[in-house]
Formats: structure tokens, C-alpha cells, sequence
């Protein structure tokens, strides 16, 4: 690896801790972690990750990778869980749809997952997989959010709004990477970090960001978010 | 699954695109409209309104047929226009009502179930045929809110098809081509009371529905005394 990529992806990682630290400062100050409990814990997981491997680059072995991205599914899976728990509570019908399309995308990514031909490696390939099925889960809730018509949270939205794209980025950049060859390693992580960081940022404003109260009576608010009274 | 990268960055565009075209005022609004009585009322004004236009348009369509059978063509002509014109600001108004109904359709916990269009009932061959569809396709769909949206689509696009006809047959009885045009124009008001009561159909359904969801005073109602 040359000097150039080593300093860029250092710089990259640096700023995304930074911005982490930064969603994380905002997420408490605004006290969001009582409108979503999983994402402070995903934002803290990921930056924990990414500290130890700053601190001590020999620890980025193999299975420490695997732990770290199995961790990052899991969470990632609870915060659309979470989600759509939070959005559609107020509406049955909704609700209703939300979940079998959140069933559906679930066993759509086991089937993905377990169709990888016996005798490859599983993880390498799984994980393009996995990230495909999480972006799909998400860009499902997105959807149902936008079919429905129902009204949200700048927060939650941020949080979908974020982590479909940088998802759908990152499978491609890992496709790509299948497709060209383990030369171009260095190049798709660095492409990878800096849509991470455009994400992180992106949640930064999101979170630090003074939101206006619902343009709706405060009983109508009441019941379509019952949540909105923990802020 | 490079098909399934280029599916979901489809996806991922629409729906931003979506969501650009999205104002979230907008979205309160109608759940005030849909959860509130305050709401219901401004649903049935709407209404109200758009049945005086379409009565406007009827009896301007009527008296241009019986003028035009009196021979009396350019006064008849005349009317047909002022008729038009009404239709012109009319429908685009039922348009967006019915495109307001599917809409409120997807906000409703359960939809009253609703009846296929019947085709015998309209003049015009293009709307026969629609409605046949409609009628096949309702036998298909499952839920009553499939049924009940694919109705209002099948309403929506029936008014575009209508003003076409009568924006056509105009044109020609105004140019003095067709004399039998005239035709056309007594199958369009046809037409029109016919896709206007289905549409109030519709509404009723959908007011039916709404009603099933407790508004905010009933529910009021239902808390206790020191409920904050």
C-alpha cells in the first residue's frame, strides 16, 4: 500500500470517529437516544471498533472482523426493527404490511445467504449479502414510510434516509471488488470509509439539527407519536 | 446479484426521488384530516363542492343538446363552451379528490368494501371497456383497499378519458365538421353523472372507513378525569 492511500484512509478514519463522537455528543444533548435505543448503540459499536483498530493494528485479525460484522448485522437488523416498531405503532394497517415485509426481507437474506455454493469461504460472500438484505430492509420501511403517507420523525427518517444509500454503496463497492481483483483492495476501502463518513456526517447534522415542532395539534401528535413525549 | 445491486439502486433513487417530492407538512395535514372531525368536515365540503360543479356542468350540457335540437347551433355552441370550461376546472378538481381518496384509503386501519363499476352503464366505448376491466380485476385483487383503489384509479383515469371526448367533439361541432358530434356530447354527460356517482360511491366508502377510526374527541371521551 502506498504512503498517499495509507495517510488518505487514515485521515478518513480519523474523521469518523470524529463525526461518531460527534453524533453521539448530539444524540445525548438532544436526548434521541429515548426516541431510538439501538442506534446510539450501533454508533457506539462501530466507533468502539474502529478505536481498538486505530489503538492497536494488530488486533484486526480475521475473527475479530467477523465478530465486528456479525455485531454490526445484528444491530443494524434491531435498529429496523426498532424503526418500524417506532413509525408505524400509531397504525394497524400499516403495522400489519410492515411486518410481513420485514418477515419476507428477513428470509430472503438467509436464502441469499444460504445459497453460497458449499465449499467457499462464507463470510467474504455472505457479507455482500447480508448488507444487500439490510439495505432492502430499510429501503422496505422507506417505502411503507412513503406508501403509507405517515408522518415521521426527522430522526428516524435521517437514519433511513443515511443507511440505505452508504448500504447500497458499499455492496457495490464489494461487488466491484469481486469482479476486479484483490488489487483494488486499498481503493474500495478508501471509497468505502469516505461514503461511511458522507453517512456519519450526514447523521451529525441530522442530530445536532434544532427541529421545528410538528406542524399538527399537540393531541393529534399525541397519538400518531406517543413517543415524542420522552424528548 | 449484480441484478440485485442494480434493482436496489433503482429502488434506492426512487425512493429518494419520492421522498424529495414529499412535504411533510403536507402529511400532517392529512392526518388531521383523516383523525380528527374538524377534518371529516373539510372531506365532505370538498365534496359538496365538486357535486355544485358537476351539477353546473350538467345543466349547461343539458341546455346545449336542447338549444342545439332547436336549432338555435351558436347559442348552443356557446353553452357547450361555457359547459367545457366548467368541466376544465371540474375535473382536474375530481382528479385530485379521487387521487386524495386512494391516498386515504392507505391511512384507514380497514376499508368498507365497495362494488365493481357496471359497465352497462356508460355511453362512451373506451369507459365500457374500463369499467369491464375494473370488473375483472376487482374479482382478483384480495383486500378491499386493493379494491377499493384500483375503483378510484379506474374513476381518476375515466374523467381524463372524458375530457378528451368532450374537448374533441367541441372542436369538431365548433368547426361545423359533425353535426352528429352533438351525440357524443349527450354520452359524455352520461358518462360524467355516471363516473360522478360511482366517485360519490367511493366516498362514502371511504367516509365509512374513516369513521370507523376514533377521532381525538371520542377518544377523549374514553380517558379519565385526570388524564393530562
Amino acid at each position: 500500500m502506498g504512503g498517499g492511500m495509507e495517510l488518505a484512509q487514515t485521515i478518513v478514519g480519523y474523521v469518523a470517529m470524529a463525526t461518531m463522537v460527534a453524533i453521539l455528543a448530539g444524540v445525548f444533548r438532544r436526548r434521541l437516544y429515548r426516541v431510538c435505543r439501538t442506534f446510539p448503540v450501533y454508533v457506539a459499536a462501530v466507533l468502539v471498533a474502529d478505536v481498538l483498530v486505530a489503538v492497536r493494528r494488530e488486533w484486526f485479525t480475521w475473527t475479530f472482523w467477523m465478530v465486528k460484522e456479525t455485531t454490526y448485522a445484528v444491530l443494524l437488523f434491531m435498529l429496523a426493527l426498532e424503526l418500524t416498531r417506532l413509525v408505524f405503532q400509531a397504525f394497524p394497517g400499516a403495522l400489519a404490511t410492515a411486518r410481513r415485509v420485514l418477515l419476507v426481507a428477513v428470509v430472503l437474506i438467509l436464502l441469499a445467504v444460504l445459497s453460497i455454493p458449499p465449499g467457499i469461504t462464507i463470510p467474504p460472500m455472505a457479507q455482500p449479502r447480508v448488507m444487500n438484505g439490510t439495505a432492502l430492509l430499510f429501503a422496505a420501511v422507506w417505502a411503507l414510510i412513503l406508501w403509507y403517507h405517515l408522518p415521521v420523525h426527522p430522526f428516524h427518517l435521517a437514519i433511513v434516509q443515511g443507511i440505505v444509500p452508504y448500504l447500497l454503496v458499499s455492496t457495490v463497492l464489494l461487488r466491484l471488488l469481486a469482479m476486479w481483483g484483490i488489487q483494488y483492495r486499498e481503493w474500495m476501502g478508501l471509497a468505502d470509509s469516505i461514503a461511511y463518513v458522507l453517512m456519519l456526517v450526514y447523521w451529525a447534522r441530522a442530530v445536532w439539527r434544532r427541529g421545528d415542532p410538528p406542524p399538527a395539534p399537540p393531541s393529534l401528535v399525541r397519538r400518531v407519536q406517543p413517543w415524542r413525549d420522552r424528548l | 446479484m449484480l441484478y440485485l445491486v442494480a434493482g436496489s439502486a433503482v429502488v434506492c433513487l426512487v425512493l429518494l426521488y419520492l421522498q424529495g417530492r414529499r412535504n411533510e407538512a403536507n402529511v400532517w395535514r392529512d392526518w388531521e384530516i383523516a383523525l380528527t372531525p374538524r377534518g371529516e368536515k373539510a372531506l365532505q365540503l370538498m365534496q359538496r363542492r365538486v357535486e355544485d360543479e358537476m351539477t353546473l356542468v350538467d345543466m349547461a350540457l343539458a341546455r346545449a343538446t336542447e338549444l342545439q335540437k332547436l336549432e338555435s347551433t351558436q347559442q348552443a355552441i356557446d353553452l357547450l363552451e361555457a359547459g367545457y370550461r366548467v368541466i376544465e376546472r371540474f375535473a382536474p378538481n375530481m382528479r385530485r379528490l379521487l387521487a386524495g381518496m386512494a391516498l386515504f384509503s392507505r391511512m384507514v386501519a380497514a376499508m368498507a368494501p365497495v362494488k365493481p363499476l357496471k359497465p352497462r352503464q356508460y355511453k362512451i366505448g373506451q369507459l365500457a371497456r374500463l369499467a369491464h376491466v375494473q370488473r375483472i380485476v376487482h374479482q382478483f385483487l384480495v383486500s378491499t383497499e386493493e379494491r377499493f383503489r384500483f375503483r378510484v384509479y379506474v374513476l381518476r383515469y375515466g374523467f381524463g378519458v372524458l375530457m378528451r371526448y368532450l374537448f374533441g367533439a367541441k372542436e369538431r361541432i365548433r368547426s361545423g365538421s359533425a353535426a352528429s358530434e352533438w351525440e357524443t356530447v349527450v354520452a359524455v354527460r352520461n358518462d360524467l353523472r355516471t363516473l360522478s356517482e360511482e366517485s360519490v360511491e367511493s366516498f362514502k366508502a371511504l367516509l365509512t372507513s374513516l369513521a370507523a377510526v376514533p377521532k381525538d374527541n371520542e377518544l377523549i371521551l374514553r380517558l379519565p378525569d385526570h388524564w393530562e
